[in-house]
């Protein structure tokens, strides 16, 4: 079933198209990972989807109801982990969530309850009835997921959810949020520019530039789109930087190694080598799977 | 609503100098400001009487804690904006009017107890009781609520409309000064000069002191039901204009 269908939505700032043109659509239960540089559109997207900017044109459907006439109860079905905190600095970390309880109408002794094991398998127990200004970025990081828990809401959207946070604490959150949102069926849309994030958690990812959507798929499908293999040989002696091409191949250079886009698996690679060998004595040779980076490079338009 | 005054309640209440906070200025401007400056007056003339400076001073002191929460509301809403609180309510099952009914609620009753605590040390230091009529007292509560709305929505439309800091410090240095020396806070606008006696006039905290003091001292204005009859259309546009802004609010 659709979740989220968008039509020809955009969002213009002036002469600035901040989103244009996207049509997509997001299924129920799925993780879907918008993906992109800063400014790419990402955080202006999941504001229209979730209400809380006007589309200049187009419109979009969420669960079934219209974004420009139902989007009080669009505000119901959605759950937002914002980029910033969004925590009041003057409440305790459960006296937050409590808040958060009150204006979501929870019944305070099921809401208790709940709160106590969030916090727990969040790691954040100890930290229950601390001053909000004494907990890491990480903590902070956590103590929005909480509320998103919560809130249990059937789309959970979280923008940029391991901002500043360090290898550990990313994994750990991106563990918390896969689990969460299997174990309940929320459809997911993480708005990140970590490409290690997005492959972690992604069912679909959607690439963002200037406001387009550029490319979508499933990780193992963007990637095979970009075909073939990636060759990476070292030499003793880094080649000359002016070098652009080995034979019919193009070649980019990375860090005194040179780097050789094989389109065709089944090509006879005899003659590349023996170009490469005259190049000088190859101390490594790596040959990868083009990861998600090169996908977006190559939709970018970049040279691999 | 529930939520937003619980909220407010802990905020300004989490600590003992939070409290103190509160109840600082009050104080510290009825003790030592209007003590001091009742030596240097002496006795001033109101229709019918003639009263300590204090005495004098307090009901506008009334209405100067009302003013106050233009800045307060101001400040509040573009903090809630930035920190993305505000997203938080928008996004829950409240909604951004309770957020402005529970804030309006909660400093309507602090002001309140604000207002009460300068009546108890304005009565110690003049050590006479004001005689409150009923009416007189239905009129201040009236007062009371009508200048709440008025600067509690003026504060919210500025910290909707203007996000810049810069600005915001502008607004308040435009408009807090000049609105209370051109008010009756301090003295009657009888004596001011003819050009500040009608700025005076287009200024709602006249209104707001003229109010206060004539139910307080009992020697209501005689035109004071045009007074309150301004103060009326002043809440009913404010109010109208901040509660349909709430739906401009960028998040």
């Amino acid at each position: 079933m659709i979740a989220i269908k968008t039509e020809h939505l955009c969002k213009h700032y002036g002469n600035v198209k901040a989103v244009n043109d996207l049509c997509l659509n997001i299924e129920e239960g799925e993780i879907f990972t918008l993906l992109g540089a800063n400014g790419a559109g990402k955080s202006t997207t999941i504001n229209m989807l979730t209400t809380l900017q006007k589309p200049t044109s187009g419109n979009a459907a969420i669960f079934g109801k219209d974004l420009s006439r139902d989007y009080i109860e669009i505000r119901q079905l959605v759950a937002l982990m914002p980029q910033g905190f969004a925590i009041d600095a003057f409440l305790s970390v459960i006296d937050n969530l409590k808040f958060f309880a009150l204006l979501e109408y929870l019944n305070i002794t099921a809401w208790s309850r709940k709160a106590d094991e969030i916090l727990t398998e969040l790691d954040l127990s100890e930290k229950k009835n601390a001053n909000i200004m004494t907990l890491s970025g990480g903590q902070l990081r956590r103590m929005q997921l909480a509320r998103c828990f919560l809130s249990d809401r059937p789309l959970v959207v979280f923008d940029e959810p391991t901002l500043g946070v360090d290898v550990i604490g990313k994994f750990k959150i991106w563990d918390i949020i896969k689990k969460y949102a299997r174990e309940k069926n929320w459809t997911v849309i993480l708005c990140t520019n970590d490409m290690a994030e997005a492959e972690s958690l992604a069912d679909r990812i959607a690439f963002f530039q200037s406001g387009t959507l550029i490319k979508i798929g499933t990780p193992d499908q963007l990637k095979n789109q970009v075909a073939g293999r990636l060759i990476k040989v070292t030499f003793e002696q880094p080649p000359a930087e002016s070098l652009t091409n080995i034979g019919d191949y193009p070649i980019s250079h990375d860090n005194g190694s040179i780097v050789i886009r094989v389109d065709d698996t089944s090509a006879d690679l005899r003659p590349l080598l023996d170009k490469l060998s005259e190049l000088g004595v190859i101390t490594e040779v790596n040959v990868e799977k083009p990861s998600l980076v090169d996908v977006f490079r190559a939709a970018k338009g970049d040279n691999l | 609503m529930k939520a937003i005054i619980w909220r407010e309640i802990k905020v300004t209440f989490n600590s003992v100098f939070g409290a103190i906070m509160q109840f600082a200025i009050p104080v510290f401007m009825i003790l030592l400001f209007a003590t001091s400056l009742s030596g240097n007056f002496g006795k001033m003339t109101v229709p019918g009487m003639e009263i300590n400076y204090i005495e004098f001073f307090a009901p506008g002191l009334f209405g100067y804690m009302t003013f106050f929460l233009f800045t307060i509301s101001f400040s509040f809403l573009s903090i809630d904006s930035r920190t993305g609180m505000l997203t938080i309510i928008a996004l829950s099952k409240a909604s951004l009017r309770s957020y402005f009914w529970g804030k309006y609620v909660f400093q309507l009753a602090l002001t309140f107890i604000k207002i009460l605590l300068i009546m108890l040390i304005t009565m110690l230091l003049v050590g006479s009781i004001p005689d409150f009529s009923f009416a007189n007292a239905i009129l201040f509560i009236i007062t009371l609520l009508l200048s709440v709305a008025i600067w509690f929505s003026l504060g919210m439309l500025g910290g909707i409309y203007i996000q810049r800091e810069d600005l915001r410090q502008v607004v308040f240095a435009l408009v807090t000064l000049p609105l209370t020396f051109t008010s009756s806070m301090y003295y009657g606008i009888e004596r001011m000069p003819t050009i500040i006696r009608w700025i005076a006039m287009c200024n709602p905290l006249t209104y707001i002191c003229n109010l206060f003091r004539g139910c307080y001292l009992n020697v209501l204005p005689a035109d004071y039901l045009l007074q309150l009859s301004i103060l009326f259309v002043i809440t009913a546009v404010s109010l109208t204009a901040a509660l349909w802004s709430l739906r401009k609010v960028k998040f």
